[in-house]
């Protein structure tokens, strides 16, 4: 590799070709500030538009400022990241951006985790010239998960490089010129409108606080209160593995059993586990999957396959605005969260006997497209929803630090039963592969009536875009298909409308690395370790299961003994699966929509 | 720096102002993204290098000695010049000139709106701009 030797602040750093002079500088310890900068190492997401202007040095024969984050190095090139020219340019830059910017700083969501509040303690501001002029202003904008307030938006644009260029949905894009512009959806449609899949990405990545999500935890705390309800909570498999993260807790902690005493402690009257319902979906997906395969294998024309996962929101968003055509492909099985909801509301609610309306069902999800799933109408029964809240990580680490509990130093406890018991096939569905992995330690059993000879897939596992591989069933060759993150969910469900795949089953997470990177999850601000260390946690977090196969998880058998007949049976079909709808948005040329 | 400036126009403007303007100009040519945005304070930046004096004249006496800015400019009567011939009251758009038949005219300040009708229409030199 071609090696370019250049001088920065004096100290010479030689470097590959191609480095840009930030990286360069970070390789010597020389940390310059960035804002509209932003890259995931691994997982293919790169902002890097070069105009926040926060990041310019100066390079000796260049006339103007050069953004470091976008300039390459060049052979000798002499570069200062600190002269007066460079500190003030910097200061002018930040004044003038707060100057365009609410004060409310008290108020807002990203208080504390705010890269433009970060920039202004860095750099001092305490007075600013600039404060008094011309201002933008838009209207707040509020959907079932996400919160645009654009009056804070700095138009760094990573939000639109994650919705179009990483999720290839295509909602978000900067309109007009000078106070007026702003990243919007296209004729400032509603979000609900667009064809925005609630996914979330750009708020997990705004350095801002204009886009946040929607904030249920005071509605939580009122339901714990009230005496006539009964809440019941579930938590996602992802949470377990980054929540520690928001108590200082080093990256790839597992605190499950702390988390579940804390939720305890809160008050939630059963604390139970989406690992759960996670086991059930792969009963049912799996047995939708065996069905469909041995039509196939009987030599029917019409099956459809591949059958694709549903667990992901964000995804059932996607196909239903972007590929309506194909929706008959995805199973039916309904997510984890609304099986959950589901069952908690009708086979736990006789169970204590108790009504439906009388049960707060909360969940905690690293993700905001659950927000948008469980208010969607048909999981509800009655307009009373089958999933009453969902919460992201971040808000239940808000709730536990309200309450004054420190989690680093809680005891551990177990989950409630019966819905609490889970095995090593549900935590990995928080990642990518995870959930084809369950559903092939199932399928594999049940189709060979043999047990597996080893259960970990390594060949499922990974953080490539797209992964294939294929599972050799005793004799049967089965095709599997990965892909998270919806650019690459896009380019394999074009190559199987163009018949290019052969796959049978396909997995896809609409997050970059499935839910462990869930726009609900601690903020990583651009640091791919810990989402590399979250992922580690939940592999490491199946192997300490006691068992890891779905089919062998003793409360699933039960409910399926007591209460739901068997997997794809009449009851499950009622309580358990689902339908998509074709949302393809067409907006008419004149129409006020 | 649009705001800046027209601060200064109106005679608002501080010295504060001036460098403040000389130093976002200077910040915008070292780091706007593109060519147009690089050159635009050229303007601002090469007339506060040859004409300062201007500048600080807007600042400290409150006068544009090009007579340019609206605001501080003042329309006066020179009461030794009027014959009172009344073209200049008959045709002021906001009424700000008074005066009788034969006697000097006299323009009220703040309702004029500076536009110069009364000079064109003044057959006697009499009007002059401070």
């Amino acid at each position: 590799m071609d090696m370019i030797k250049l001088t920065i602040d004096n100290r010479e750093v030689e470097v590959p070709k191609g480095t840009t002079i930030l990286k360069a500088a970070q390789t010597i310890g020389i940390n310059i500030p960035t804002l509209c900068h932003f890259e995931l190492e691994g997982l293919g997401v790169h902002n890097k538009p070069g105009s926040c202007r926060i990041c310019v040095v100066e390079v000796a024969g260049r006339r103007n400022l050069a953004p470091a984050c976008i300039t390459e190095v060049m052979p000798d090139m002499v570069v200062k990241t600190n002269s007066m020219r460079v500190i003030n340019a910097r200061r002018t830059v930040l004044e003038l951006m707060l100057s365009d910017h609410p004060n409310d700083c008290l108020q807002c969501a990203k208080n504390g985790r705010c890269e433009l509040q970060k920039l202004a303690i860095r750099f001092g501001i305490r007075q600013n010239p600039y404060v008094g002029g011309e201002q933008s202003n838009y209207q707040i904008e509020v959907s079932p998960s996400i919160i645009r307030d654009m009056n804070k938006c700095v138009m760094c644009r990573r939000c639109e490089t994650m919705c179009n260029e990483m999720q290839t949905v295509g909602a978000l894009s900067a309109i007009e010129r000078g106070f007026p512009a702003v990243v919007s959806t296209a004729f400032n449609q509603h979000l609900e409108d667009s064809p925005c899949s609630f996914c979330g990405q750009c708020v997990a990545v705004c350095p801002v606080g204009a886009l946040t999500e929607v904030d249920h935890t005071p509605k939580i705390l009122r339901a714990i209160m009230d005496e006539k309800k009964k809440t019941v909570v579930q938590v996602a498999p992802a949470v377990r593995v980054a929540l520690g993260e928001e108590f200082g807790m080093k990256p790839g902690t597992i605190v499950t059993g702390k988390m579940v005493t804390a939720l305890k402690m809160l008050g939630f009257d059963y604390v139970f586990d989406t690992d759960w319902s996670a086991d059930l979906t792969i009963m049912e997906e799996g047995t939708e999957l065996i069905g469909r395969l041995t039509k196939f294998l009987n030599g029917d024309k019409d099956v459809k396959l591949p059958i694709l996962t549903s667990c992901c929101p964000a995804w059932v968003n996607f196909f239903e605005h972007h590929f309506p055509e194909m929706k008959e492909l995805p199973s039916t099985a309904k997510s984890p969260q609304q099986m959950f909801g589901a069952i908690a509301k009708s086979y736990f609610a006789e169970k204590i006997g108790i009504s439906r309306e009388d049960m707060i069902s909360v969940s905690v999800m690293p993700c905001l497209a659950k927000k948008y799933e469980c208010s969607r109408d048909e999981f509800k029964v009655n307009g009373n929803p089958d999933v009453d809240y969902s919460i992201s990580t971040r808000e239940l680490a808000s709730m536990i630090k309200q309450a004054n509990i420190d989690l680093a130093t809680l005891p551990e406890s177990e989950f409630d039963s019966p819905l609490g018991e889970s095995t090593g096939a549900a935590v990995i569905f928080g990642t990518t592969g995870g959930v084809i992995e369950a559903a092939v330690r199932t399928a594999y059993e049940v189709i060979t009536k043999k047990s597996l000879p080893k259960i970990d897939f390594e060949e499922l596992r990974g953080l490539e875009g797209i992964r294939s591989a294929t599972i050799d069933v005793d004799g049967l060759k089965l095709n599997i298909g990965i892909a998270h993150g919806l650019k690459n969910a896009r380019k394999l469900l074009e190559d199987i409308k163009a018949g290019k795949c052969n796959f049978h089953a396909i997995e896809i997470m609409a997050c970059p690395g499935g839910c462990i990177d869930g726009a609900g999850q601690p903020l990583h601000h651009g640091n791919s370790d810990i989402i590399k260390a979250r992922w580690e946690a939940i592999y490491r977090a199946d192997k300490e299961m006691p068992i890891r196969k779905s089919h062998e998880n003793p409360s699933i058998q039960a409910i399926y003994k007591e209460y739901l007949g068997e997997p794809c049976g009449h009851k499950s079909h009622e309580l358990l699966h689902t339908h998509y709808f074709d949302r393809q948005t067409v907006v008419e040329v004149g129409s006020d929509k | 720096m649009y705001e800046l400036l027209d601060k200064i126009t109106k005679g608002q403007g501080t010295m504060d102002d001036l460098d403040q303007l000389r130093n976002l100009s200077r910040v915008i040519k070292d780091t706007a993204l593109c060519g147009l945005g690089q050159t635009s304070p050229n303007p601002v930046l090469s007339t506060i290098d040859n004409f300062w004096d201007e500048y600080v004249a807007h600042v400290k006496d409150k006068k544009c000695p090009a007579g340019q800015c609206k605001a501080l400019k003042q329309y006066v009567i020179d009461p030794e010049k009027c014959k009172g011939c009344t073209a200049c009251a008959r045709n002021c758009p906001v009424g700000a000139i008074k005066g009788t038949v034969k006697m000097p005219h006299e323009i009220n300040q703040e309702i004029c709106i500076k536009c110069g009708t009364c000079i064109e229409k003044c057959k006697f030199n009499a009007i002059s701009i401070i």
